[in-house]
């Protein structure tokens, strides 16, 4: 398997939190496939910038908020 | 997924079945082998046409299903280039291969499939790295 990235994210749990938005309703709102939105929640890939800042912008928090570095 | 990466997977597709197919022929496996490069010609043209007919058939019928996906997707551009990396080392050695046999007896005919041979390298290449990248991670 490749080598996972050392970035940590909260992208499920503040999905859920956030009335319980659904993969596809998050992929539409940043641009992105629902399987890449799988991908990121499952840590098997980190997003670009831009679209980091499009998540952290729909669930309303800072970037920090919602990704961090491992071992952190 | 987008529109666009599975017009291209279908491509890729077709392309290695049709190519299996010509070689198959040619081997006597199923088919007959081609009589001359005129009848090579239209054959491989042939398939050019049903590649395309193909592609349009999947791209309407996703266009249709699929309204809502994204015009394109970074994660899916990664992994496009990655696996263009890897299609173009494949391409490269084969076509290295057929050089190195260049100069010795080899029929046009011969010749010919050994190409094809090549591109359904290539573009096996390209659909199993495309699999390996997206599903394992990038």
């Amino acid at each position: 398997m490749a080598k996972r990235p050392p970035i940590t994210n909260r992208v499920r749990e503040l999905r859920e939190a956030h009335d319980q938005m659904s993969q596809s309703a998050l992929a539409k709102e940043i641009g992105v496939t629902r399987q890449t939105v799988i991908a990121i929640e499952q840590g098997k890939y980190s997003p670009s910038l831009e679209s980091a800042f499009r998540i952290a912008r729909v669930f309303g928090v800072g970037l920090e908020d919602v990704f961090g570095w491992e071992g952190d | 997924m987008t529109m666009n990466f599975r017009i291209d997977v279908t491509a890729s597709t077709c392309s290695l079945l049709a190519g299996l197919i010509h070689i198959g022929a040619y081997q006597g496996w199923w088919w007959t082998p081609p009589s001359s490069g005129t009848d090579l010609f239209w054959r491989l043209g042939g398939s050019v046409v049903l590649i395309v007919i193909a592609v349009i058939i999947v791209a309407t019928v996703v266009r249709a299903s699929n309204a809502d996906a994204p015009e394109r997707d970074e994660r899916e551009t990664q992994a496009g280039l990655k696996a263009a990396y890897n299609t173009a080392m494949a391409f490269s050695g084969g076509v290295t291969l057929l050089l190195i046999y260049a100069f010795t007896p080899l029929s046009p005919m011969l010749l010919a499939h050994s190409l094809i041979g090549v591109i359904c390298l290539a573009e096996l290449t390209r659909l199993s790295s495309l699999l390996y990248y997206l599903n394992r991670g990038l």
